[in-house]
């Protein structure tokens, strides 16, 4: 994997049309019977074309923001808008197809279905998006390939490491060619090496594909490959800055767990 | 789209193999099961069917007065004393039933009012004799065995069994003896009504009526001739203003309205009743009878859509991952039902399927068993208004309406029972169907 890693690319980043927008987002979970405010008046804006890490820890909320900014939940109050369009005007349908066509989403515990085999998985949005069963292989094919997973097609997840499967998630995340990647704790179920070459595959597509990459985590060595840092606590925004010169990652020995 | 959609519901059905087979295995017993009891009453319906015999008797209708009883209704169901004028047969009465609509032909029949017995040199039999005008003979509706059907002087028509029911005076057992009475001589011997004098006439026959209807032991003469002899054996001369019919034959023009006539004369004050009652009675029995055995075989399939409802259950609980999976890859809610319902639905078109081939198999195991079993040992299903020597080898009988039938109804099962759990994964949300253990 040839991947290089460009920490200057914020120049790239001179495009600063929106691509994400959150005004005054509130939401609320009901845990035990008691009414748990999760995020407090959340706003914020990300251009087109960015890599923003939204860190915090366990429970302050920066999933459920990832969720809400991906339109796999709906917020109780506020606005969010992705590429000009209100997430809270959409219906269930309209919500499902904006999922499918503008976010790729790449989970901790990569989410493959089991029966299915690597080249089956990352067909699956096809399925969904309608496409014809050899435009999907076509397009799986050439995903996996560009993964370097050519030699792994009809392997199914049991069969392949934990690097691999998550390569087979993000050739998935990719299927439709979104121009938004989400990740929740993508490296928190691999070890650091392992890690590291995901979140440089992760740059990688950030640099030369123009992608926005939103990641979620609690690993500041993850958050280190973004070009903004969002920090998150009790629901709330508690800093938001560039790291634009960002120190080169140093090698971990902690393994991370879930969130 | 549905294809695609399709192909990864087929896919999902082929992981879990065994468990598709259990439950499709459900619903092709209660399938089988629904196919098989109702086939069962189309079989015995048939044969019963067959077994009324000739079409002719089922447009036939026998009208009786009254006699101070008023029918109320079809069937015979509530018996009223009636304290108005009881209809009679007479000849006015009689003549209006032409002009009852649907009424083909009306013939009146005079009974003869006291004894006779027929002798043929050692042997003696009987017959019901009834007079009727020879004129309307071929409205009867009957097909001969032997001879014509012919009433002129001395020549009458007898009933298939009449010529079987002679017997020796002389033997101390009754043994039903056959007679030929074509050619067998025979003399026809009448009792006045105080038993004080009797006479003897010498009567050939020229024709046996096929057997299987209302005259089989019936002896035809001429109306006049019956008459004649009523006058002898009551001693009183005919009165045409009293004069009444014993009974009329009345003969619809058709199956469809035998049943209109039959109402027609009962408002009328007669008790009618005929072939196409029995009919009527006969259908409403199988009606019933095929809901109940058709409800057994219902239960079987209530069973098996409880087991599609529990794999779909079960499916679905192992799959909530991949569920939100799917929603989080741009699946929409409707996508997810299809093809959850899509899975159901091929358990029961799977289930239904070989429900079917087995149903037909049993089929034809059971009808060739049938057919090479001994004779003489299907007491068993003596209950039933059939006639089991009409089966002709076909107690079964699954016409295609019955085998489509169940395939809708197994897969409607398969749908129905997997609605909740498909509507339930539909409706899971994105993020919980995804954080789901």
């Amino acid at each position: 994997m040839a991947i290089v890693s460009n920490s200057t690319s914020l120049a790239r980043a001179a495009d600063e049309r929106p691509i994400i927008q959150a005004q005054g987002v509130y939401k609320h979970y009901v845990t035990g019977g008691k009414p748990l405010t999760v995020l407090r008046n959340v706003s914020l804006t990300i251009p087109r074309g960015q890599f923003v890490a939204i860190m915090g820890p366990s429970g302050s909320g920066k999933s459920t923001l990832l969720y809400l900014l991906g339109g796999l939940e709906r917020a109780d109050s506020g606005i969010i808008s992705v590429a000009d369009q209100s997430l809270d005007a959409m219906t269930g349908d309209d919500l499902a197809q904006y999922r499918g066509k503008s976010i790729g989403f790449v989970f901790q515990s990569f989410y493959l279905v089991p029966t299915l085999n690597a080249l089956e998985n990352v067909a699956l949005p096809g399925v969904f998006a309608g496409l014809s069963r050899d435009e999907r292989d076509q397009r799986a094919v050439k995903l996996l390939g560009a993964l370097k997973m050519s030699d792994r097609l009809d392997h199914r997840p049991s069969q392949l490491s934990g690097g691999q499967q998550q390569r087979v998630a993000i050739a998935r995340a990719l299927f439709n060619n979104p121009p938004i990647i989400m990740c929740d704790e993508p490296t928190g179920a691999l070890d650091s090496k392992t890690g590291k070459r995901v979140m440089e595959l992760l740059k990688h597509l950030h640099t030369r594909q123009g992608k926005t990459i939103v990641v979620v985590t609690h690993d500041m060595n993850v958050a280190q490959y973004a070009e903004r840092l969002i920090a998150i606590r009790d629901g709330e925004i508690e800093d938001d800055r560039f790291i634009n010169g960002a120190s080169p990652v140093h090698e971990s020995e902690e393994i991370n767990d879930a969130d | 789209m549905m294809s695609e959609l399709a192909s990864l519901a087929i896919h999902n059905l082929m992981r879990a193999r065994a468990r598709l087979f259990m439950t499709a295995g459900g619903v092709l017993v209660g399938t089988t099961a629904v196919i098989l009891l109702i086939a069962l009453t189309i079989g015995l319906q048939n044969a019963a069917e067959r077994g009324i015999g000739q079409s002719s008797s089922l447009t036939e209708i026998q009208v009786y007065p009254n006699y101070g009883m008023f029918y109320m209704g079809g069937g015979g169901g509530a018996v009223v004393e009636s304290d108005s004028e009881v209809p009679v047969l007479d000849i006015a009465t009689v003549r209006s039933f032409w002009n009852i609509p649907g009424v083909a032909a009306v013939i009146p029949i005079v009974e003869l009012q006291g004894w006779a017995e027929f002798i043929s040199d050692d042997y003696r039999g009987g017959g019901q004799i009834i007079g009727v005008d020879p004129r309307l003979l071929p409205y009867l509706g009957v097909t001969m065995q032997q001879g014509e059907l012919l009433l002129e002087g001395d020549t009458i028509v007898v009933g298939g069994y009449v010529g079987q029911n002679f017997y020796d005076p002389e033997s101390e057992t009754y043994e039903p003896i056959s007679l030929d009475l074509m050619t067998a001589p025979l003399e026809m011997m009448i009792y006045n009504s105080d038993g004080s004098d009797t006479r003897e006439y010498d009567i050939q026959v020229g024709g046996v009526i096929v057997p299987g209807n209302s005259y089989d032991y019936s002896v035809l003469m001429p109306m006049d001739r019956v008459l004649d002899l009523n006058e002898y054996i009551t001693g009183q001369p005919l009165d045409p203003d009293t004069f009444t019919f014993s009974r009329v034959i009345v003969r619809a023009s058709s199956r469809e309205t035998t049943q209109s006539v039959s109402d027609a004369l009962r408002e009328m004050g007669h008790s009618a009743g005929g072939m196409g009652d029995y009919l009527t009675e006969l259908n409403k029995f199988f009606g019933t009878l095929r809901l109940m055995l058709g409800g057994v075989g219902g239960v079987a399939l209530l069973v098996a859509a409880f087991g599609v409802a529990n794999t779909m259950t079960m499916a679905i609980l192992e799959r909530t991952r991949e569920i939100g999976l799917m929603k989080a890859i741009g699946a929409t809610d409707r996508d997810v039902l299809f093809v959850f319902l899509l899975e159901a639905a091929m358990v029961g078109i799977l289930g239904g399927v070989a429900g079917i081939t087995v149903a037909y198999g049993l089929q034809n195991l059971i009808n060739t068993a049938l057919a090479n079993a001994p004779q003489g040992q299907q007491s068993g299903m003596m209950f039933l208004p059939v006639d089991v020597s009409q089966l002709g080898g076909e107690l079964v009988v699954i016409p295609p309406e019955l085998a489509l039938f169940a395939l809708a109804l197994a897969t409607s099962v398969g749908v129905l029972a997997g609605l909740y759990p498909s509507l339930r994964a539909a409706r899971m949300t994105t993020v919980t169907a995804l954080k789901t253990e």
